[in-house]
């Protein structure tokens, strides 16, 4: 579903949800969780809305792939980057469990704080191809991300005396509006602008699986960035995003933004493996990395699982129920998905008013689901409004997205910084010290590159 | 293919708008604290109504959304609840916007909780250099204050001297990071409910109970020390470490805001006069005198806690409000502005 992503899919799927034996509950979860990470990639691809925040990286190149007429071959690459991607990072996060702790305490907030400036920097490589267009869209990103609750005076900021905005803008409208409204809007209006229909199903499908297997090193890399982002409370969400400026930057003379499948196979994986990464925190603290564990976590203690602490290690049974169901769930999403794909590739063969009817039908009710108050609307409205203006004149929207995820996170963090460490402290912290080194390397590329930049707006 | 989608389309229609007996509606975003405290009472709760309860969400600016619609219409509507947390109280002392008040409704039952405050084993508070955070659980933070601190001149204003010179209070730090930065030594001092105590903090090793706010007892009117934690709660401890009872402007307005956050930290209410509210009432009555509901809420609250039933309930809330003054509400807001740097704003109507 356009935008609604796991934590909204978990809280529907729990409403159905009756046997009272926990582990089956456990298993239930997790399988959502899995299924939904490959899933969820649909949406990116064939109809350029993301439906998650985390696979709108895959829109990027993957719906310009789908608008080349390679819609299953896009899908292909997606299927096996987060099938792979799943299985492995699964195997590890779940495995390795009792082995984490010591890794997550090495995260002070100078590593955190560091952490989000590489993340920031990652926008660089996002951004579009012209300079003040890219400033704009930064400039975008961190006003609408700063809106809200002030963390560090707890008053409200940039709500302009709304109470609705001091929870900030929420993703699903931004989601919706940037990009699910203008690539409707546009569907209308330039008619051509829409993935075409296809009919060699498999062998698009098949050589999708074996471009991917081509592109092993894109696609381990999005993935091992995604099991880490996975592994930071707050970092989660923007792994994809994150994995998919990594991809760029290993690719200096290749265009991106404009269906290549490199792309599309950097940040795809990353979605399974930050799910599978922001599980260990939460299993082993009670500390929920991304939204959908903080939901996991709730619907566990409901069940009667005492998730949230490290003697959960003892439960063997467990450990095996949610390692083996997420593992499970994923090569059987895989399988389910060869066969279905074709249907939903078929979405691409109706009508267009019908197919946009239905798409803004969908993104109505799950804006609407928020608080259910008319200020959702009126939200959903203005991210339109931005989106549609983004879309022409081509003001990077990924840009915009990234920036507006991590700028209250990354601005709070540096003034924590500023009350708890000198600058002497800091220099004597290794992690802190990589990943500065990191950051400098980052930028350093951005600026001197010749193809930075994307052909995406 | 028509009369198909027409089949569809009709039985969509009649599960979604199939009507729930009860619905709670819930001020917070699925999988939140409250959210899964409220989530285990429902389950148990519905063993004992047989009816349906509907979960409706309402997040936003810290309670605040969901508790004004709340109060304009959601409580009017027919098998309305709400669940309130220890944020949706303390927002009615001191916070501007809040358009709601617990005196228009009925309780179904609270349970009288507490904050469990610890601190690293190899920290000596009077080493000096606490570092501490978390300012949306204000109220817990103030009580870390006034430990460090002792006494003092028994003025507000030294306090704020104490903090600026021997203390780093770490601003922005919600539970998430508070319990990662205690977990990695970045904090010594860190504060959590019964659930979050038992279930997380308790379990780093070089953690170890400070102190304890303490719990309410019906009976005697007043905080007395938790049987979960013996010989732990505020009182014993402060004297314990400072040799004299804690007293003077900033522990009168410290015990305001943590009796109404603690008491009132997990609630179920309906509107004042609600018909469904005597029902809901013996089904939690039956709740709890079933064994096995109890040990589940028990587990899924940190421990068995006293809950205040019904008009018990009611009384609680009539009583804190009788314990308001102009002095100790304005000292209130002068702590959480000059210390949090909170807009926070003195509410004479409260005094009313």
């Amino acid at each position: 579903m356009a935008g609604a992503g796991t934590a909204m899919l978990l809280v529907f799927s729990f409403a159905g949800y009756f046997d009272p034996n926990p582990y089956y509950g456990l298993i239930f979860l997790i399988s959502v969780i899995a299924a939904s990470s490959t899933a969820d990639s649909y949406t990116s691809l064939l109809t350029g809305i993301p439906g998650a925040s985390t696979t709108a990286a895959s829109i990027i190149d993957g719906y310009k792939m789908s608008k080349n007429g390679d819609a299953a071959k896009a899908i292909g690459i997606a299927m096996a980057d987060s099938t792979f991607n799943g299985i492995f990072f699964g195997v590890l996060a779940f495995a390795l469990l009792p082995f984490y702790a010591p890794i997550i305490y090495k995260f002070g907030v100078p590593e955190l704080f560091m952490f989000m400036t590489l993340s920031i920097a990652c926008v660089a490589f996002i951004v579009s191809k012209n300079f003040w267009l890219s400033c704009c869209a930064i400039a975008i990103g961190a006003f609408i991300g700063l809106m809200g609750i002030d963390p560090q005076t707890g008053g409200p900021r940039l709500t302009f005396g709304t109470l609705y905005l001091q929870d900030g803008v929420p993703i699903i409208m931004m989601i919706a509006g940037l990009f699910g409204i203008p690539e409707l809007v546009s569907g209308f209006h330039f008619g051509k602008n829409r993935p075409t229909p296809i009919n060699n199903y498999f062998s698009q499908l098949f050589d999708g699986f074996r471009t991917t297997l081509k592109l092993w090193r894109d696609s381990i890399r999005g993935g091992f960035i995604g099991f880490i982002a996975g592994l930071l409370p707050g970092v989660g969400p923007v792994g994809d995003m994150l994995a998919y400026g990594a991809t760029v930057r290993a690719h200096p003379n290749d265009k991106f933004g404009v269906g290549n499948p490199k792309g599309l196979a950097g940040c795809e994986g990353a979605n399974n493996a930050q799910k599978a990464g922001s599980l260990i925190p939460t299993v082993l603290f009670g500390i929920p990395a991304s939204p959908f564990a903080a939901i996991f976590m709730a619907m566990c203690i409901t069940f009667g699982l005492d998730v949230g602490n490290p003697f959960m290690l003892e439960d063997k049974k467990f450990l095996s129920l949610l390692g083996y169901g997420f593992v499970g769930a994923t090569i059987l999403t895989f399988i389910i998905c060869i066969f279905t794909s074709k249907l939903l590739v078929k979405i691409l063969e109706i009508p267009y008013w019908i197919y946009a009817g239905i798409i803004f039908a969908i993104i109505i009710y799950t804006c609407q689901s928020y608080t259910g108050l008319y200020m959702d609307y009126v939200t959903l409205a203005c991210c339109s409004v931005l989106g549609l203006f983004c879309y022409k004149f081509k003001i990077s929207r990924p840009a915009i997205l990234l920036t507006y995820i991590i700028i209250d996170k990354w601005q709070n963090l540096g003034q924590q910084l500023q009350t708890m460490y000198t600058l002497q402290e800091m220099f004597v912290r290794p992690l802190f010290l990589v990943l500065f080194a990191m950051v400098l390397i980052l930028v350093y590329r951005s600026i001197t590159q010749k193809n930075r930049g994307i052909d995406y707006a | 293919m028509k009369k198909l989608i027409t089949s569809v389309a009709f039985l969509f229609f009649m599960a979604t708008s199939a009507m729930a007996d009860y619905t709670i509606y819930l001020p917070t975003k699925p999988g939140s604290g409250l959210d899964q405290w409220a989530q285990v009472v429902i389950k148990e709760l519905k063993k004992h109504l047989d009816a349906d309860v509907k979960s409706v969400h309402i997040p936003g600016a810290r309670h605040l959304i969901g508790m004004n619609k709340w109060n304009k219409e959601n409580r009017f509507k027919e098998g309305a609840i709400t669940v309130t947390g220890g944020t949706t109280s303390v927002n009615t002392l001191v916070k501007t916007g809040v358009e709601y008040d617990y005196m228009n409704w009925d309780a179904i039952g609270v349970q009288l909780l507490d904050i469990f405050v610890g601190k690293r084993k190899d920290w000596d508070p009077r080493s000096g250099g606490m570092v501490f955070g978390n300012d949306h659980a204000a109220g817990d933070v103030t009580g870390m204050v006034l430990m460090y601190c002792g006494n003092l001149d028994g003025k507000i204003a030294s306090y704020k001297k104490c903090v600026d010179e021997e203390m780093k209070y770490v601003k922005g730090v919600d539970d998430k990071q508070g319990t990662l930065m205690f977990a990695n030594g970045e904090f010594n001092v860190f504060r959590g409910n019964p659930t979050a105590w038992t279930k997380k903090i308790k379990k780093f090793e070089h953690g170890e109970i400070w102190f304890t706010q303490g719990v309410y007892d019906k009976k005697k009117k007043r905080i007395v020390t938790n049987p979960n934690a013996p010989g732990k709660d505020f009182d014993t401890v402060f004297e314990q470490t400072w040799g004299e009872k804690p007293s003077g402007e900033l522990y009168d307005a410290y015990r305001l805001v943590q009796f109404q956050n603690d008491s009132l930290q997990k609630g179920l209410w309906v509107n004042k006069g609600a018909k469904h509210r005597k029902e809901l009432v013996k089904a939690l009555k039956k709740m709890l005198k079933d064994p096995e509901s109890r040990a589940i809420i028990a587990k899924a609250s940190g421990g068995d806690y006293q809950w205040a039933i019904g008009e018990e309930a009611d009384k609680i809330v009539k009583y804190q409000r009788s314990l308001y003054t102009e002095k100790k509400l304005k000292d209130l807001v002068w702590w959480f502005n000059n210390i949090f740097g909170w807009k926070a704003e003195f509410k004479p109507h409260l005094l009313k």
